[in-house]
Formats: structure tokens, C-alpha cells, sequence
């Protein structure tokens, strides 16, 4: 037996033309097709189902609201001790951020919940905690991971407010094949709605000036769309991901899937990566993935040191990570801390990224050498880490040695 | 079939033109049509799946990727999608595929005919053998191998980092040596060390 391919056919006499007719008829019926009418009716069936069973779960009254909310879930409801802790972490490490530092901590006795909604994969509920004058601190939780875990699990975020002209803040969290926005709406929005790729407007539920939605099925097509008090649209967010935000923002034309280089978590548990895109022009992007996103751009020749290390510290909401590269000459890089203790830092194709655990916050214990060795094992580069990213002492998070 | 770029066609068909896809799918249905057959092994199913691939991309038209202007390897990872997961696919797209005119009666082409039936013959032979393969190998291997993608090309369609392209390759090669080795079988066209 040979394993050579076959020889190559045309498609049989007439039937290219045929089946491109066909083709070009039915794309033509789908491009105009309207939206389904019966669509929004499985979705209220589940919805009702799910309340039934997040009532039997929480053991409260419950009423179904706009954009699926379950009104009285959590609403009001003082935050569970886990819960309150995760806000109040939330909340303290962000005073790391200048623009927060110095402002009064989170209030945690008055840490509650804000809405529930029912989507395809169980109640998802949001929890806020007040900080004064300082960030919009919350977290999304997923109840029924939650329930399973026996601690909470989602996404906790602070975030500045936004002001009327930026209208609304807003993150996605996915989850499995959940996907959530959620954010803090400015004082100048009345009503806001999430707009399908067919045209179809639902209005999103919102309380205390907080927003929590399901995007159903791919985020393509989908937008945020806020209004004024006379209905006016006054600002619209089509949702995407980051990997194409990025594409967006920078105008840069991506020619190839993301390849994971460094894939590690940060110190709170949650993915931290690095990974490389073919863009336009030859040229390729570093991403960093991990509690929001960064990109750069250009030559790879560029985008890694000629030669020693150049690996520099870096900030993202509470978590801190070297990131960086080094020169073909570098085998190994070694990071000593003030404390004396040492952690081999991997290096893959040159690249750096590295999460600085919380342990090592603390003045005195934190990061302080960078020791690249060639494959003999010499020192030959030795770069002293900067503690910008820390800031003030007094600015400083660490669990049990802030009593708010 | 004309001048214009895949990519320039492929925005005019996403902006809503669908003759533009209709071009498209005249540049690339013999490749793709060739691609299936040798996956599936049949002629008449592989017209089929051609007509599936092109529905399925314009639906995901959206996140379409073109690696260097060419739309091909990405329709090539929609292909290898919709063969693996052939029957959902027809399900899905029943309905259009039976608005397909019926095939008119062939006249005057015996000798294509009888070499279309030699093919399949052989290439049914062939999937017996590389069924024994593991899925994912089997996908670069046709990529590579029988559609001439090169690494790159073929990391894109899949969607996996060329280095995973490579070693799957080579296990694929090393798994088919074992098999040769077992059965007697020829390997002239999987064991070039480039594709």
C-alpha cells in the first residue's frame, strides 16, 4: 500500500457553479435573517428554573426583574465573612495604586449584596464593599461554583469611578463557557442594554449604580449600550475579549493565532501569562495576560535584549510580576530577595514572567537582584530590581498586618 | 479567479456582498473539496462537507483568521472541524443541503469516473490504516503531507504553536514507520522530512 495522496479532482462537471449558486443563496438568507421571536422564551423558562432553584438555595423570597435579575437574592444582604474578606483584600491592595493611596479602606461592616441574576449556569451574584472616597470595589460571584467549593469563587476588582464623560466602567469575566459583564455605571446614565448581534435590545439589570449581564453564546456583535435620563444614547461598548482589544487598539493586524510562552499564576492563584502573535508586517506582539492585559509591538529582535537583562517589575491591581528578557549569553537568572532567599526565574525563548508572591511585599524581604549566568555557570549580568511598584510603605497590603 | 485579494474579498463578503464569497469559495472549493475527500474517503460526501466548510466559515466569519493574505488555511481548519465532527455538521446544515439542485446525469466521462472510483478505493484503504493514528496527528499529517501547508500554515489552521505541528508530525511519521513495519506497508509519501 502507498500512503500518496490521491490525485486531485474539480468538483464533477457543473456542480462548482451549482454548488456556488447555492452557496451565495443561502449566506444571502442568513445575512438577512431576523431574530428568532421564540428565542427569549427558552431563555425566561430557564430563568425561571434557575430561581426556583436559588430560592431553594438561599432560602429567600425572590421576583424576576430586568435583564434576569433576581431581586432579592443578595440585595441588601450583609456579605458572608469570605466574601467580605475578598473585598476587603480587594479593597486594601488597591491603596498600592497612587491615585488611591492614602484613602480610607474599605468599610467591611458594610460590605453587601447588590443584585443576583439567573443565567445559563446558575445565579450570579454581585457584592460590593464601600471604600469612602476611594475605588468601586466588588466582586461577581459564581453561586453555584461557590456552593461546590465551599468558599467563594469569582472575580473581585476595584476600579476608579467613572466620570460623566467616560459613562461606565465595565470588565468581563468568563467562566467555563460563562460569560459576565459587570462594572459601575457614571451619574448620567439612566438605563443601560445589551444589544445583540441581530439587533435585539434586553435591558441590563442594574442597582446602586452597579451593572451585572450575561452575554449569551460568542461576544462578536454584542455591545453595551447606555442612555440618559430622556433615552438618548449616550455611549456604546462593543464587548470583546482582550486578545481583540488589543487587535482593536492598537490597529494592528494580527496574522496568526497567540502562542502561550510563559503560562504561570499570579500571587492570588490566577492565570498569568505571556504569550507571542504574529502581526502585520512581520513584525509580533508580547502579550501579558494576567488581571487585565499589555501589549507590545514590533520586531522580535526588538522586543528581546541584545545582550544581559532587562527584566523590570510590574504592577496590575494587587498582584506585581517581573517581566522582561534577557540575552542569548543568559542560561539562568536567579532572583535574590532582601531577605536573602532565592528563586530560579524560568526563561523561555528569552522571555520573563515571574510572580512576586505577597510574602515578599514587605519592605525588607523583597525582590532585590536579578543574577543572569551564562552555561557555565558564571555570573555575567547582575541587575538590581526597583521598588517603585511597592510604593510608600504605608501603602502597603498585607494579609493580617492591616486592621481596618 | 480574479485579481482580488482574500482578504479583499473576504471583507467585501463579511460587509454583506455574498458574491464576493461566492468568488472565494471558486478559489479555494477544489482544495478544499481534495482535502475532505482524502479525510473521508468519499467522493460524494466530500462535495457535501465543501459545501458545509464554506456555510460554517461564513457563519464564522467574523473570527476569521488570514495568515499573509490567505484565507486558505484558515477554511483548511474549518475543514478538519467539520470532518471530525461531520455528522453534527450535516445536522446543522441539513436543511441548506438539501436545497442543493440534485447532481444532472454524466455523460461522456467514464475514464474520470472509473479514476474517481480507483481513488476512493485507495483512499478508503489508506484511512483504515491511518485510523490507528491519533486524531490530532492524523489532522497534520493530511495538512502537511496530502495539502502541502507548510508548518506555519498548518499551525494556523489548527490553531497550535508550529512546534506542536512539528512533533506531531514526527510522531505521526514514527507511528506509521511501527505500522509499515507491521504490515508492509509503502510510506513514500509521509516520510520526506519536510512538507
Amino acid at each position: 500500500m502507498t500512503f500518496a495522496p490521491t490525485p486531485e479532482f474539480d468538483l464533477p462537471s457543473g456542480r462548482l457553479s451549482i454548488r456556488k449558486e447555492h452557496l451565495v443563496a443561502e449566506i444571502t438568507v442568513l445575512g438577512g435573517r431576523p431574530r428568532a421571536v421564540t428565542r427569549r422564551w427558552p431563555k425566561f423558562a430557564l430563568a425561571m428554573t434557575l430561581l426556583v432553584l436559588a430560592g431553594s438555595v438561599a432560602n429567600v423570597a425572590f421576583g424576576l426583574g430586568l435583564g434576569g435579575r433576581l431581586h432579592d437574592l443578595v440585595a441588601g444582604k450583609p456579605a458572608p465573612p469570605p466574601i467580605e474578606e475578598r473585598l476587603r483584600n480587594e479593597a486594601l491592595a488597591e491603596r498600592l495604586v497612587p491615585l488611591f493611596a492614602g484613602k480610607p479602606v474599605a468599610e467591611v461592616d458594610k460590605a453587601h449584596g447588590v443584585m443576583a441574576i439567573a443565567t445559563s449556569q446558575g445565579p450570579v451574584a454581585l457584592w460590593t464593599v464601600p471604600t469612602g472616597g476611594g475605588p468601586v470595589c466588588y466582586l461577581v460571584e459564581f453561586v453555584r461554583l461557590s456552593e461546590r467549593a465551599g468558599e467563594p469563587r469569582g472575580d473581585s476588582r476595584c476600579t476608579g469611578r467613572p466620570s460623566p464623560r467616560a459613562t461606565f466602567e465595565w470588565a468581563l469575566t468568563t467562566q467555563g463557557g460563562l460569560r459576565i459583564v459587570s462594572g459601575y455605571l457614571a451619574d448620567n446614565v439612566e438605563s443601560l442594554w445589551l444589544r445583540s448581534p441581530e439587533g435585539a435590545m434586553d435591558p441590563v439589570a442594574t442597582a446602586e449604580r452597579f451593572f451585572l449581564a450575561e452575554v449569551p453564546g460568542q461576544l462578536e456583535g454584542y455591545a453595551l449600550i447606555a442612555r440618559d435620563v430622556r433615552g438618548a444614547e449616550i455611549r456604546r461598548f462593543e464587548i470583546t475579549d482582550f486578545m481583540a482589544r488589543v487587535q482593536d487598539e492598537r490597529q494592528r493586524k494580527m496574522t496568526g493565532p497567540a502562542r502561550t510562552v510563559i503560562e504561570t499564576t499570579d500571587s492570588r492563584g490566577r492565570p498569568l501569562r505571556l504569550l507571542l502573535r504574529p502581526s502585520e508586517r512581520g513584525e509580533t506582539c508580547v502579550i501579558i495576560e494576567g488581571n487585565g492585559g499589555s501589549v507590545g509591538c514590533g520586531k522580535l529582535s526588538e522586543l528581546r535584549v541584545a545582550e544581559g537583562v532587562r527584566v523590570h517589575p510590574a504592577l496590575r491591581g494587587s498582584i506585581v510580576f517581573l517581566e522582561g528578557s534577557v540575552g542569548p549569553e543568559i542560561a539562568t537568572l536567579t532572583l535574590e530577595y532582601e531577605d536573602g532567599s532565592r528563586a530560579d526565574v524560568p526563561i523561555v525563548e528569552r522571555f520573563v514572567l515571574f510572580s512576586i508572591e505577597r510574602e515578599h511585599f514587605r519592605e525588607g524581604t523583597r525582590p532585590l537582584w536579578l543574577i543572569g549566568r551564562d552555561r557555565a555557570g558564571r555570573e555575567v549580568a547582575r541587575e538590581q530590581v526597583g521598588h517603585g511598584v511597592f510604593g510608600p510603605k504605608s501603602a502597603i497590603w498585607l494579609p493580617g498586618d492591616v486592621s481596618p | 479567479v480574479g485579481g482580488e485579494t482574500d482578504q479583499a474579498l473576504w471583507r467585501r463578503a463579511a460587509a454583506g456582498e455574498p458574491e464576493a464569497f461566492g468568488l472565494l469559495y471558486e478559489r479555494h472549493a477544489r482544495a478544499i473539496y481534495n482535502y475532505l475527500f482524502r479525510r473521508c474517503g468519499d467522493w460524494s460526501l466530500a462535495e457535501d462537507l465543501t459545501s458545509v466548510v464554506f456555510l460554517e466559515a461564513y457563519r464564522r466569519r467574523r473570527s476569521v483568521v488570514i495568515a499573509e493574505g490567505k484565507v486558505l488555511p484558515w477554511l483548511y481548519g474549518v475543514a478538519t472541524n467539520v470532518v471530525r465532527n461531520q455528522h453534527r455538521s450535516l445536522r446543522r446544515y441539513a436543511d441548506a443541503l438539501k436545497r442543493v439542485p440534485p447532481p444532472a446525469p454524466v455523460l461522456g466521462i467514464a475514464g474520470e469516473v472509473a479514476d474517481r472510483l480507483d481513488a476512493q478505493r485507495r483512499m478508503r484503504a489508506i484511512l483504515a490504516v491511518l485510523d490507528r493514528l491519533h486524531e490530532s496527528d492524523k489532522d497534520v499529517l493530511a495538512l502537511c503531507v496530502w495539502s502541502q501547508l507548510s508548518y506555519e500554515e498548518a499551525a494556523a489552521a489548527l490553531g497550535v504553536p508550529v512546534g506542536t505541528v512539528r512533533s506531531r508530525l514526527s510522531r505521526a511519521r514514527r507511528r506509521l514507520t511501527e505500522l509499515v513495519d507491521a504490515g508492509g506497508h509503502e510510506l513514500d509519501a509521509v516520510t520526506t522530512e519536510e512538507a
